[in-house]
C-alpha cells in the first residue's frame, strides 16, 4: 500500500497523546502505592491520594485507552482494507474534540475539584468541567465509530460476497461495542451529573446513576481488550513464523464479546440494594459466558503459536514451546499477556460468583484483579503493538529491540509483584480506594509487608513505563530512515473464501443485542421512575 | 530453523494441536485446584454470616 495513503500522522498523533498521558498516570500510580504504604511520611497526604487515584484512573481507563484504540483503529482500517481513510477531516475533528475534553477534565483534576475516583458515582460530585470534558472525550470518539462503520460498509459494497478482512472485522466489532457501551455513562453524565455539578438540581437518584454506570463499566473492559486480542490474532502468528489457526474462530470470539460483554454489568452491583437478586443472577450467568470467547482466543492463539513452533522444528507435547522465537517482542508479549490473562481471569471468576463475591467485595482484591487484566494483558499487548507499528509509522527501525524485550519482562514481573500482594490484602480484608487506615492494630500491621511488596512492584513498573516511552521517543527522533515497513497480517491455515452472513456483518447481532439489553436493563432502569423514593428523584428534577 | 518441504509444512499445518490441548489441560488443573482452595479454604472457612 502506498505510504501516502496511510493515516500515519493521525495514528501517530493519537498514539503519542496516549503514551504521554500513560507515563504520567504510571508515575501517579507509583505515588499511590507509596502513599498507602506510608513509607515516606512527607508523601502521606489524603487529598493528594484521592486526586491521584482519580487522575490515574481517568487517564488510564478513558484517555490512554481511547486515544490508543482510535489511532490504532484508523491505521488498521487503512492497512487491512488497503484503502485511504474515509473522511480524515472528521477524524481530526474527533481528535480535537477529545483533546478539548481532556483539557477540561485535566483542569478539574489538577485543581483538586475532581477527587471523585474514576467511577462516576454520585453523590460524590466533581466540577462541571470534569463531566463536560468526559462527555467531549466520548463525543470525539464517535467520529471514529462512524468512520470504522462507513469504511466496512463501503468495502463490503465494493467487494460483494467477500469476507471483510479479519483485522477490520475485529476493529468494527470494537467500534460497535463502544457505541453500545458509552450509552450508559453518557446518559448518566448528561442527564444527572452535569445538571448536578452545575447546581441546576440538588439531588439525583444514586441507584439510577449506579445502574447506568454499570451499563458501561464492564463492556468498557472489552473495548480495551479487543485491540489486544486483535494483535494476538493478526500479528502474533505471523511474528512467530506461522499462520492463524482459524479465522472463523476469531470472528466468533469477537461476536461473542460483543453480545456477552454488554449485558452483564450487575456483577458490579451484587452488594447494592436497589436491584433484585434475580437480575443480578441473570447478569452473573452472562458474566460467565464471557469466559467462552476468552477461551476461544486462548486456544486459537496458543494453537497458532504451536504451529509456528513446529514449523521451526519444535517437537513433543511441551517441547515445542522452546522453539518459539522468544527474542521477538510480539511473541514474547503474547505469551506474557496470556499468562496474565489466565491469572486475571481466575480472579474475575471469583468476582463474578454471586456468593464468593461477598468475600472480596470492595477489598484490595478488586484493583488487584483489574490491574492484572488491564495493566497486564491489555497494556502489554499495547506495548507490543507500538513496538511493531513504530517502524511502519515513523519509517525508522526500532531504537532498541533488546530494550523492548527487557521492558516487557520488567512490566510482567512488576505487575505480578504489584498485584499478587494486592489480591492477598483483599483476602485479608483490606478495603480499597482509601488513602490510609489509621488504626494501630495487629490486623493493619499485618498488611505492611504486602504493601512494601507493592511498592517494589510500583518501582519496577514505573521504570518499565519510562523505558517504553523512551524507546519510542528515541526511535522517532533518530535520523536514519529505514523506509516504512509494511504491516503484515497473519494468514489463516485455511484461507477464508466465503463466510455465512452473520460472520461477515453485524446487523443480526445488533438486533439480538438490542433485545438482550432491553431484557437485562429495561425493568431495572425503569423501576427508578415508578418506585417511591424519599427526597431523591430519578433525574434530579 | 530447519528447512521443510511444502509437503512437510502442510502436514504440520494440518496436524491437531496436541501441545495446545496439553497446555490448556495444565491451565485447567491449576484453575480447579486454586478455585477449590479459595472456595473451601477461604470462602467457606469464613463461616456463616452472623
Amino acid at each position: 500500500m502506498n505510504n501516502n495513503a496511510k493515516p500515519v500522522g493521525l495514528a501517530l498523533t493519537h498514539m503519542w497523546v496516549a503514551f504521554a498521558v500513560f507515563l504520567l498516570a504510571a508515575v501517579l500510580g507509583f505515588y499511590q502505592v507509596l502513599e498507602r504504604a506510608e513509607l515516606i511520611p512527607a508523601l502521606t497526604w489524603d487529598e493528594g491520594y484521592y486526586l491521584s487515584v482519580t487522575a490515574h484512573g481517568v487517564i488510564m481507563a478513558f484517555v490512554f485507552t481511547t486515544f490508543f484504540i482510535v489511532g490504532f483503529g484508523y491505521y488498521t482500517a487503512a492497512t487491512s482494507l488497503e484503502r485511504s481513510l474515509w473522511n480524515p477531516p472528521l477524524a481530526w475533528a474527533g481528535f480535537w474534540t477529545m483533546m478539548l475534553g481532556v483539557l477540561l477534565a485535566v483542569y478539574a483534576l489538577f485543581t483538586g475539584q475532581a477527587t471523585v475516583l474514576y467511577t462516576f458515582y454520585p453523590p460524590m460530585t466533581a466540577h462541571w468541567t470534569f463531566y463536560v470534558g468526559a462527555a467531549l472525550l466520548v463525543v470525539g470518539s464517535i467520529a471514529w465509530i462512524v468512520i470504522m462503520i462507513v469504511m466496512t460498509w463501503q468495502w463490503k459494497k465494493d467487494n460483494p460476497g467477500q469476507p471483510v478482512p479479519l483485522p477490520m472485522f475485529g476493529t468494527t466489532t470494537n467500534a460497535i461495542l463502544w457505541l453500545w457501551t458509552l450509552i450508559g455513562v453518557a446518559v448518566e453524565v448528561v442527564f444527572q451529573l452535569i445538571p448536578l455539578s452545575l447546581g441546576w438540581v440538588d439531588t439525583v437518584d444514586v441507584g439510577l446513576a449506579r445502574t447506568l454506570f454499570a451499563w458501561t463499566l464492564h463492556p468498557i473492559v472489552y473495548f480495551w481488550l479487543i485491540p489486544a486480542y486483535l494483535a494476538l490474532y493478526m500479528f502474533v502468528p505471523k511474528a512467530a513464523g506461522g499462520r492463524l489457526f482459524s479465522d472463523e474462530m476469531a470472528r466468533v470470539a469477537f461476536i461473542m464479546l460483543l453480545i456477552f460483554g454488554l449485558p452483564i454489568g450487575f456483577h458490579h452491583l451484587y452488594m447494592d440494594p436497589f436491584q433484585a437478586a434475580g437480575w443480578k443472577l441473570l447478569h452473573g450467568f452472562g458474566t460467565f459466558m464471557v469466559a467462552i470467547p476468552t477461551l476461544i482466543t486462548g486456544f486459537t492463539v496458543i494453537a497458532s503459536l504451536e504451529l509456528a513452533a513446529r514449523l521451526r522444528g519444535g517437537k513433543g507435547l511441551f517441547g515445542w514451546l522452546k522453539a518459539l522465537p522468544w527474542n521477538n517482542s510480539m511473541v514474547l508479549a503474547a505469551v506474557l499477556a496470556l499468562l496474565l490473562l489466565t491469572a486475571g481471569g481466575f480472579g474475575g471468576m471469583i468476582n463474578a460468583s454471586y456468593a464468593m463475591n461477598a468475600m472480596v467485595h470492595n477489598t484490595a482484591w478488586v484493583p488487584g484483579h483489574f490491574h492484572l487484566i488491564f495493566g497486564g494483558t491489555t497494556v502489554i499487548m499495547y506495548f507490543a503493538i507500538a513496538y511493531y507499528l513504530w517502524p511502519s509509522l515513523t519509517g525508522k527501525t526500532l531504537y532498541s529491540e533488546r530494550m523492548a524485550r527487557t521492558q516487557l519482562w520488567l512490566w510482567f514481573i512488576g505487575i505480578l509483584v504489584l498485584t499478587l500482594p494486592w489480591h492477598a490484602l483483599g483476602l485479608m480484608g483490606q478495603p480499597r480506594r482509601i488513602a490510609s487506615i489509621p488504626y494501630d492494630t495487629p490486623l493493619v500491621q499485618a498488611w505492611d509487608p504486602y504493601e512494601y511488596g507493592m511498592v517494589l512492584g510500583g518501582v519496577i513498573m514505573t521504570i518499565a513505563a519510562a523505558l517504553f516511552v523512551w524507546n519510542l521517543f528515541m526511535t522517532h527522533r533518530r535520523g536514519a530512515a529505514a523506509g516504512h515497513r509494511e504491516v503484515e497480517y497473519a494468514q489463516p491455515v485455511h484461507p477464508v473464501l466465503k463466510l455465512p452472513g452473520p460472520l461477515n456483518g453485524f446487523a443480526l447481532w445488533n438486533w439480538i443485542l438490542a433485545v438482550y439489553m432491553i431484557v437485562d436493563f429495561g425493568a431495572p432502569l425503569l423501576q427508578f421512575f415508578f418506585i417511591e423514593t424519599f427526597d431523591a428523584t430519578s433525574w434530579g428534577w | 530453523m530447519q528447512q521443510l518441504s511444502e509437503e512437510e509444512q502442510q502436514k504440520i499445518l494440518e496436524s491437531p494441536p496436541k501441545g495446545t490441548l496439553a497446555v490448556i489441560l495444565v491451565y485447567a488443573a491449576i484453575f480447579i485446584v486454586t478455585w477449590l482452595f479459595l472456595y473451601f479454604g477461604r470462602f467457606l472457612a469464613h463461616g456463616p454470616v452472623n
